[in-house]
């Protein structure tokens, strides 16, 4: 019987994760043949399932011993250690195999021992790999192993510069030589060449090796291998060629913008060349390339992308500060937007294309421009208007529906009135539809999923901006009404639930909004998706335990993904895919740097730490956490919050704190988006942090975000984390904490005297809190954007009880030198007597807000809401939807919990005095 | 105002503003990745000129004999940039592939028979329904739906053999084999 046969029952039981049989199984191989290597690493693997670690270890060792050379039990061996998470060992069991191993089988142990470095990141060890195969084996694909391997080396953050930049010039002549000899044949390897002649800046030499003739037919069939040429001209400065290249892709009927731009770039760069070196007459220059230009565009006919090429021309043109004092530049950008929103207005994207060159607009211009716009307005009301009446398919009219949504939630306000009878419209088909067959799920529901989907984005484009407040949260909830009741009638279509998260999220709902989240799957979460919007609101209504829960689900996101990335890097290396080896290093190391993951380790951290109200147990949990798991700023960190979704890309700017600026963060943010005041409410989470652990880092980022605060005016917007005011006053508590700590922690201590006047000083402006917390309190009320006043104030209160406990937990475990126990202590008593009083005016505001919000009071005034828009309760009934039942019972009890919860949460602080 | 190039795995950053859409599916981060290290040539996509993702395509080139053929896995396009066109020249991207680099005697793809819109698109992109797949979609609590599978013959298909559709329906596990 062969071997496989043998085995058969063994691999079914693992299969189907009947492990205990599968040990049973091969228990009973080993019992006849106790030499059978693949028997025993399959036990092993069955025991690690079952949690056996150790027994699984020291059979792995068993094998290991027996120094196996088939290269199936090798694999088994090496997984088994991945899961074991030993990576050194995955890598070592071939190694070891390889002085045992016959020549037959030395070339797949060799390619196995390579694909296992890559696997647990042992670069170094993979470059060695990759050295040994190409030296016994001497193929193509293992010098370009070798490359990569260097190439990957360098690429690590973690190797010093030095060493870096020998790895790049070794890399460079590998793959300068394989090119020459012929070994680099493939259109993969020229793809990874020029990317690393592209990354150094090398154009011309890129260029020289596209101009042999053995890589015109790659460049033949693979048409972005051309644009590269095109793009290396462009950077190379020779600008005759890039335009040349660019028109004749152009006249081959290729209409994509890459070409116009590169065109226009050209054209414009020629000219720069022009007017920096020779100083000439620089009407005429200008006039030289204009009349260019001209004479390209005059042999084609007008086209969007033609035309907007012509926009980025003159606006080039209108850049270059030579040609700004010609004064007759804005007025042809002018005619030209017009012509382009006549033309084009009516175009998903038209206004999108066009923002670029609205600021060149001036006066009557301007006046005349917003005229065309809203008259393509109505033209696309018209078109969205009459398919609907002439019973076009219902799904060719969600999408005159969606371009219509962008047009008018985005760009014209005016349109307000039309965009709800288009919601009304989805509302009413939704309500009609028909009953869903018996025999199945009818084709045609699904697309009524999508009316009451697009109704329900609708109104919420709407609720955000429209004021006051009673507003938005009619269209709010009427949005949340139409999502719930699509839950009901498909509670497998996600959208519904992605949509509702994000909603009830932006109410201050937490429990529904988690209880939705949590129902998705990994495959609609992703790493960066909806868990931003739910983790970080637990924590302000005081929901810590789920909070938690939520945070590590969220990891485990990251980790899944940062788990298979290697798996596939291994796989792009055995598959030759060398260009996609820089990007999948980079992909990996972005997830690990995400700022989301690090958000979410925070958060979680922190809440753990409240909850459990223990510092020894926090700082155990820093202990064990990266340094750069915590958010620190850099410049991408406003712009990923800018983009409001791609939280992965914030590299980690390294150890220093002084080296980051808070700068970037409180950027003013003219994107609408809020960012500023998200960053500003990581701040807090920082100074939580390394109030408590990197406290020699405290003093300096705190003075910097001093110095950037007070800066600021004018009203506050919205902030999820709550007021501008909130966050300065955490900052001035996190401000005593590090002095506390600069004063006292010293060790040994210093000679530098304790400043007892002035940390009193400052203890006592803390003890002030009471006047302030009246103060936020008003405040609060107004700023509120949908979450009702009563239970923003209930989640403020609590995150300031946490920010008082926290100061209150570090003044009373610290432990001064003899010497100044006694002032110390005092200051200690009398912060003390200062925060009680702010917890018993939190925890009776607190209850009072709880008792303000009984559920008749409550259901009135939510319904008082609902009925405060007549529009809106039509698109209600339109749906069918009978009444606020559905929300109002989520939003009521969970809100009340949320309430309750938080009066708790206080209460428990006062436990401290 | 589309510029087309291959797609990257850093792509997979940014393109939620697509695949968050009602029609669009979305594949665990493995799948993405496992298409651009066999086939790194043939995912695409299209951006804006503030690299903002418009679309994107992935296929592959797979089958034995005269079944060599490429597939479409996934052709997407934003919600704000559709009926520009962008569907369509990453389609041609993926044929012009099959065709000239991998020699293929057809491209192919699954598209489900309720898409109306989807299906007459690619009929104007000269596809034929092949065959239909009973229940080819189906995932945990839903009920499954029928898919149609259509082709498009290349070059190397004279005769046009690849188009001829098939007289009866036939079942997912016929389609995977």
């Amino acid at each position: 019987m062969s071997d496989e046969r043998k085995l058969k029952p063994v691999y079914d039981a693992l299969e189907s994760w009947s492990y205990q049989k599968a040990i049973t199984h091969c228990d009973r191989l080993l019992k006849f043949e106790p030499q059978f290597l693949m028997a025993k690493a399959l036990k092993a693997q069955a025991l690690a399932r079952l949690d056996r670690l150790a027994e699984a270890d020291t059979l792995a060792q068993e094998i290991r011993a027996a120094h196996p050379t088939d290269v199936v039990v090798l694999n088994n061996l090496a997984l088994l250690y991945r899961n074991l998470d030993k990576k050194a060992d995955a890598v070592a069991v071939y190694e070891e195999a390889i002085p045992h191993a016959s020549r037959a089988k030395l070339e797949p142990i060799c390619i196995q021992w390579f694909m296992a470095c890559v696997r647990t990141g042992a670069h170094s060890l993979q470059h060695k790999a990759a050295v040994k195969i190409n030296h016994l084996f001497k193929k193509k694909q293992y010098v370009m192993w070798t490359i990569m391997s260097l190439l990957t080396q360098a690429y690590d953050r973690t190797t010093p510069d030095a060493q870096r930049k020998l790895f790049f010039t070794l890399a460079e002549r590998m793959l300068q030589k394989s090119e020459e000899s012929g070994d680099l044949d493939t259109a993969e390897g020229l793809w990874a060449y020029l990317q690393f002649l592209e990354e150094h800046g090398q154009f011309g030499r890129g260029l020289a090796i596209l101009a042999k003739p053995r890589w015109q037919t790659p460049m033949d069939l693979d048409p972005m291998l051309l644009d590269r040429k095109l793009h290396f001209h462009l950077c190379h400065g020779e600008f005759q060629s890039a335009r040349e290249l660019a028109e004749d892709r152009l006249q081959t009927g290729c209409e994509d913008w890459q070409y116009y731009q590169i065109l226009v770039d050209a054209l414009v760069g020629a000219l720069r060349a022009q007017l920096d070196s020779a100083s000439p007459v620089v009407e005429t220059a200008v006039a030289e390339t204009t009349a260019t230009w001209q004479a390209f565009f005059e042999k084609r006919p007008t086209s969007r992308a033609a035309l907007l090429a012509q926009l980025e021309f003159y606006h080039q043109l209108s850049q270059l500060a030579q040609v700004r004092a010609s004064d007759a530049q804005p007025s042809r950008i002018g005619t030209l937007i017009h012509a382009y929103v006549s033309e084009m207005g009516t175009r998903p994207s038209a206004f999108d294309d066009i923002k670029k060159y609205l600021g060149s607009l001036e006066g009557a211009d301007r006046e005349a421009l917003i005229a065309a716009m809203r008259g393509s307005f109505e033209k696309a009301d018209r078109q969205v208007r009459s398919p609907f009446q002439k019973d076009t398919p219902l799904r060719e009219y969600l999408n005159h529906v969606k371009v219509y949504l962008t047009r008018y939630s985005e760009h014209d306000p005016s349109a307000h009135v039309s965009g709800l009878h288009v919601c009304h419209s989805l509302a009413q088909a939704f309500g009609q539809r028909p009953a869903a067959p018996k025999d199945g799920h009818g084709d045609d529901l699904a697309n009524f999923d999508d009316c009451l989907l697009l109704a329900a984005q609708m109104l919420a484009f709407r609720a955000f901006s429209a004021s006051p407040v009673d507003q938005q949260e009619a269209f709010i909830y009427a949005a949340l009404m139409l999502l719930e009741t699509g839950v009901q009638a498909s509670p497998d279509n996600f959208h519904f639930k992605l949509l509702a998260v994000r909603l009830y999220a932006h109410a201050g709902e937490f429990q529904r909004a988690q209880s939705l989240y949590r129902t998705l799957s990994i495959k609609h979460v992703q790493h960066d998706t909806l868990s931003y919007w739910v983790t970080g609101l637990g924590h302000v209504v005081g929901h810590y335990t789920e909070e938690v829960r939520l945070g590590y689900d969220g990891l485990t996101i990251y980790d899944s993904n940062q788990v298979e990335t290697p798996d596939m890097l291994a796989l792009a290396l055995r598959n030759g895919a060398y260009s996609q080896i820089r990007d999948f290093l980079e992909f990996q190391r972005r997830l690990a740097d995400s700022l989301h993951r690090r958000v979410l380790l925070t958060t979680t951290l922190r809440s753990e730490f409240v909850s459990m109200g223990s510092l020894e147990d926090l700082l155990d949990m820093l202990k064990h956490a990266e340094l750069h798991d915590f958010p620190y700023a850099v410049a991408q960190t406003v712009d990923v919050f800018v983009d409001n979704r791609d939280f992965t890309v914030l590299p980690f700017p390294g150890d220093e704190v002084e080296a980051a600026t808070l700068e970037f963060r409180t950027r003013p943010d003219t994107t609408g988006s809020g960012a500023e005041y998200r960053t500003v409410a990581l701040a807090m989470h920082i100074l939580h942090h390394l109030a408590c652990y990197h406290v020699d880092q405290l003093g300096p980022l705190v003075s910097e975000l001093d110095s950037l605060i007070p800066a600021r005016s004018g009203p506050t917007p919205p902030c999820y984390a709550g007021s501008f005011w909130f966050v300065r006053l955490v900052c001035d508590l996190g401000r005593v904490v590090a002095e506390v700590y600069a004063a006292f922690r010293a060790d040994p201590p210093t000679a530098a005297p304790f400043p007892r006047e002035g940390l009193a000083e400052r203890l006592l402006s803390v003890l002030d809190l009471p006047r302030a917390l009246t103060q936020a309190l008003s405040d609060w009320g107004t700023q509120s954007p949908v979450m009702t006043p009563t239970l923003r104030e209930a989640s403020a209160l609590v995150e300031l009880c946490n920010t008082i406990a926290l100061v209150l937990k570090v003044l009373k475990e610290y432990q001064p030198n003899p010497a100044d126990a006694g002032p110390y202590q005092s200051l200690v008593n009398e912060f003390s007597r200062g925060a009680q009083f702010c917890f018993e005016e939190a925890a009776r505001r607190c209850r009072q807000v709880y008792e303000g919000v009984s559920a008749p009071e409550f259901q009135a005034r939510l319904l008082r809401r609902m009925a405060g828009s007549n529009e809106v309760a039509g698109i209600l009934t339109a749906a069918g939807v009978t009444g606020p039942t559905t929300v109002s019972t989520h939003l009521l009890s969970s809100w009340q919990a949320s309430l309750e919860n938080s009066a708790r949460e206080v209460e428990r602080r006062l436990g401290y005095f | 105002m589309t510029t087309i190039r291959r797609f990257s795995a850093l792509d997979l950053f940014s393109f939620n503003n697509i695949n968050l859409d009602v029609f669009t599916e979305n594949y665990t981060i493995s799948f993405y990745l496992q298409y651009l290290a066999k086939w790194p040539g043939i995912p695409a996509t299209g951006m804006t000129r503030s690299a903002r993702t418009m679309g994107y395509m992935m296929g592959k080139v797979e089958g034995i004999g005269r079944d060599w053929h490429g597939h479409v896995t996934a052709v997407t396009v934003a919600p704000e940039y559709r009926r520009l066109g962008l569907a369509r020249r990453l389609m041609a991207l993926l044929e012009d592939a099959t065709d000239r680099v991998y020699s293929g005697y057809f491209v192919d793809l699954f598209v489900r028979k309720s898409n109306h819109l989807a299906v007459n698109m690619y009929k104007r992109l000269g596809y034929v329904v092949y065959r239909r797949v009973i229940g080819y979609y189906s995932s945990d609590g839903d009920d499954p739906e029928d898919a149609y599978d259509m082709r498009k013959a290349m070059s190397r298909d004279t005769h046009k053999l690849s188009m001829i559709p098939l007289k009866h329906p036939v079942r997912p596990e016929d389609v995977w084999n």
